[in-house]
């Protein structure tokens, strides 16, 4: 079980960015899995909402072979309200994710990703141009 | 032959908006919007009271889109809330953070705006420092439920910016165009050729090209 909190996509619903090329990404992964979400709990903290997310791995792309892997992150759905955050997916039970498995837990691990040429990143947690499939993303991780 | 004229000299469009579960675009049904600005914690390196017309500013030009529908009032009941956070902890590498709250048909009920009052090098108007309306005005983009543009490194919308940059502070054609579209009563009756997309990368120009080969078209969840 690993419980952090960033370098995750999702494999329908993939995001651009030009501040990290993905092996820059992935290099900076202790793995990379597919796999189906099969819990997404969200609760209130403070004033804003978040939810705890467990991914059944069901291959593992590059490194180290997981079972599972948890993690939470901010905002989800709550008493009939949505609360989202630019750049940070929202799952449901069911939904197939690629997950990029930080190498070590902290608020400093996106900052490696989004701080490139010179450019800050304003706002968000987007991920670097990623592949169209778990194929192609192989393709690019064994390189 | 003259397809592919035209697809070449198209405008590059790239606007994305924020969507539900369904496909429905995320955006305010009523206006005014309202909005207030807490300074409490406003960072003591920025001078005077610049900071305060920054972010007056970075409503304003949302507000400005011709036929864009979209009116912001200070201080006006249940205001949403930009204010200073002070103790971080988002990425040290964020600027600024904007969040929704929005029923599920979409509809924004709400948005709050927590700037990083940890970084260290804000500015107004500061070739050496980042420019909070610049960032302030992209942030205010998501309020409204524009999501990042990605493509088009000169739209308010693009994810990133530089010290200096005061480009964002004025809307790109292609910011307007997804504010027209989410709020714009002139296109009420004409809706985009895709608009289950939300996407102005998918418009007329993809609906030409999906028919006649294979297009990867982007999908992006709530």
């Amino acid at each position: 079980m690993i419980a952090l909190f960033a370098f995750l996509l999702s494999a329908s619903a993939a995001t651009f960015s030009h501040t990290t090329p993905l092996p820059e990404l992935a290099a900076n992964s202790q793995a990379v899995v597919q796999g189906v979400v099969i819990s997404a709990e969200t609760r209130v903290k403070g004033h804003d909402l978040e939810t705890h997310y467990v991914i059944a791995v069901e291959q593992t792309l590059r490194g180290a072979t997981l079972e599972t892997v948890e993690f939470t992150l901010p905002g989800g759905k709550f008493e009939g309200k949505t609360q989202r955050f630019t750049g940070i997916p929202l799952w449901s039970e069911g939904d197939e994710v690629i997950y990029f498995v930080p190498q070590q837990a902290g608020k400093d691990t996106a900052q490696r990703v989004l701080t490139v040429d010179g450019h800050q990143l304003i706002d968000s947690l987007e991920r670097p141009e990623f592949p169209h499939t778990s194929d192609e993303l192989k393709v690019v991780l064994r390189k | 032959m003259l397809l592919a004229l035209t697809l070449l000299t198209a405008p590059a469009q790239a606007w994305e908006v924020l969507q539900t579960e369904n496909g429905d675009p995320v955006r305010f049904v009523e206006m005014p919007v309202a909005w207030t600005y807490d300074d409490s914690q406003v960072p003591s390196d920025i001078e005077n009271d610049a900071h305060s017309s920054a972010v007056a500013d970075s409503m304003d030009v949302w507000g400005q889109v011709e036929q864009g529908g979209v009116t912001f009032e200070k201080d006006g009941a249940d205001a949403n809330t930009v204010y200073w956070e002070p103790n971080w902890e988002w990425d040290d590498a964020l600027l600024a953070i904007t969040s929704t709250w929005a029923t599920d048909d979409g509809e924004i009920v709400g948005f709050d705006t927590r700037i990083n009052g940890e970084y260290a090098n804000w500015g107004v108007d500061d070739e050496n420092k980042m420019d909070l309306q610049n960032t302030m005005t992209h942030e205010i983009g998501h309020a409204l439920g524009l999501d990042h543009n990605p493509e088009l490194y000169e739209a308010t919308m693009y994810p990133t910016a530089s010290v200096g940059d005061l480009s964002k502070r004025e809307l790109e054609a292609d910011d307007g165009d997804a504010i027209r579209y989410l709020y714009g009563k002139a296109l009420e009756e004409e809706k985009p050729l895709f608009a289950c997309n939300a996407s102005g990368a998918s418009s007329s120009m993809i609906g030409v090209l999906s028919a006649a080969a294979t297009l990867f078209l982007r999908r992006r969840k709530a």
